[in-house]
């Protein structure tokens, strides 16, 4: 079997083993302290809000998750979403779309933005 | 659907880049535990080396099932520490602290059972979730411009830094011990499979430190600084 396969299936067992464990989410999260730099400096860190935007995700309310943490939610939904279509299409022996990110100057200054962009929602949106 | 050599946990086909593949990698003729072994002694005694040798390219079953079977040693290890020593470190913390500490340990042997059951699972989607951060932050500084592994070579990087899971046989700092030892290894193996600088490696290594662990990575300080106190005022 090919790499490319292999982490197809790789990331469809991934995305199917969060959804298993997603009705233990709570009961995991529960354990998690409070965040020390919201506690110290009142303000939310990059990724405040990504484990209440899982647990959103895990009762099927995307859009309570997108509010409180954009970034973390799509990623949730495309880490979930993508594996299982990948997963599926590598089970089924199907054609596998080639997702290769060049490394130019653009998509890391994209990347960069991206990620100003969403503390600066947090910042602002006061999660 | 899965051909009889996919299902098998066979090693990879020979090598198609990077070097003649590690002990692991070459257990097919080592046998699996002379090629585990050699390949957990071979990346704590000369990581440079180890890297050198490990494949850029070939499979991603090598690094998943190396990964889940030190990261599911090195948890039964922190284990037996806790079984022995919780009791006596518990009761040096202060009791508020104490309790909210208490949580986070497992207590009875049905919990450990069950999270001994669960934790390869979480190995997989924890050593998936950090490559793909792992693979974003070593995009984001640009040490990825002359790779020819691309996502597969950062999840070699990563499945291979899983050995420093035994840093659990230190007890108290072995947690410690091994955070600093995994930066020093992604650094490392990025530096080698993405053909990058050191730098730009160890950069790409502790920026999602910085981004998703700043929380935990400032609760570790806190507790850190309380049993330090705990023991400097015992």
């Amino acid at each position: 079997m090919s790499p490319h396969r292999q982490l197809a299936l790789l990331w469809g067992g991934v995305a199917a083993a969060i959804v298993a464990l997603s009705p233990l989410a709570a009961r995991l999260a529960a354990g998690l302290p409070a965040c020390p730099v919201r506690a110290w400096l009142d303000l939310p860190c990059l990724t405040c809000g990504a484990t209440r935007a899982a647990l959103a995700l895990a009762r099927l309310d995307p859009a309570t998750a997108l509010a409180l943490n954009p970034l973390a939610a799509l990623g949730w939904i495309g880490l979930v979403g993508g594996g299982l279509a990948a997963g599926i299409l590598a089970a089924a022996d199907r054609p596998l779309p080639r997702l290769r990110l060049r490394p130019t100057p653009h998509l890391r200054l994209a990347l960069a933005a991206v990620l100003l962009a969403n503390w600066t929602y947090l910042l602002l949106a006061g999660v | 659907m899965i051909d009889s050599a996919d299902s098998s946990l066979a090693p990879p086909p020979p090598p198609a880049a990077g070097g003649q593949g590690n002990p692991w990698e070459r257990r097919a003729s080592l046998g699996y535990g002379a090629g585990l072994l050699e390949s957990i002694k071979l990346f704590i005694v000369s990581p440079s080396a180890a890297y050198e040798q490990t494949l850029k390219r070939g499979d991603f079953l090598s690094p998943l099932l190396f990964a889940v079977i030190v990261g599911w040693f090195g948890a039964i290890l922190g284990q037996i520490w806790q079984f022995f020593f919780q009791g006596s470190l518990l009761n040096l913390i202060p009791p508020d602290v104490r309790d909210q500490v208490v949580p986070f340990l497992s207590t009875t042997p049905i919990e450990l059972a069950i999270s001994m059951i669960l934790l390869p699972i979480f190995l997989v989607i924890g050593l998936f979730i950090w490559s793909l951060l792992f693979h974003l932050s070593l995009l984001l500084v640009g040490a990825l411009g002359v790779s020819e592994s691309g996502f597969e070579g950062t999840f070699r990087v990563n499945g291979y830094a899983y050995v420093v899971q035994l840093a659990a046989v230190v007890p108290f700092i072995g947690w410690i011990i091994g955070l600093v030892w995994f930066v020093a290894l992604q650094t490392i193996g990025a530096a080698r499979i993405h053909d990058t600088t050191p730098g730009r490696a160890f950069v790409g290594a502790v920026l999602p430190l910085f981004v998703c662990c700043v929380c935990f990575g400032l609760i570790a300080v806190m507790f850190g600084a309380l049993v330090a106190s705990a023991f400097q005022s015992g």
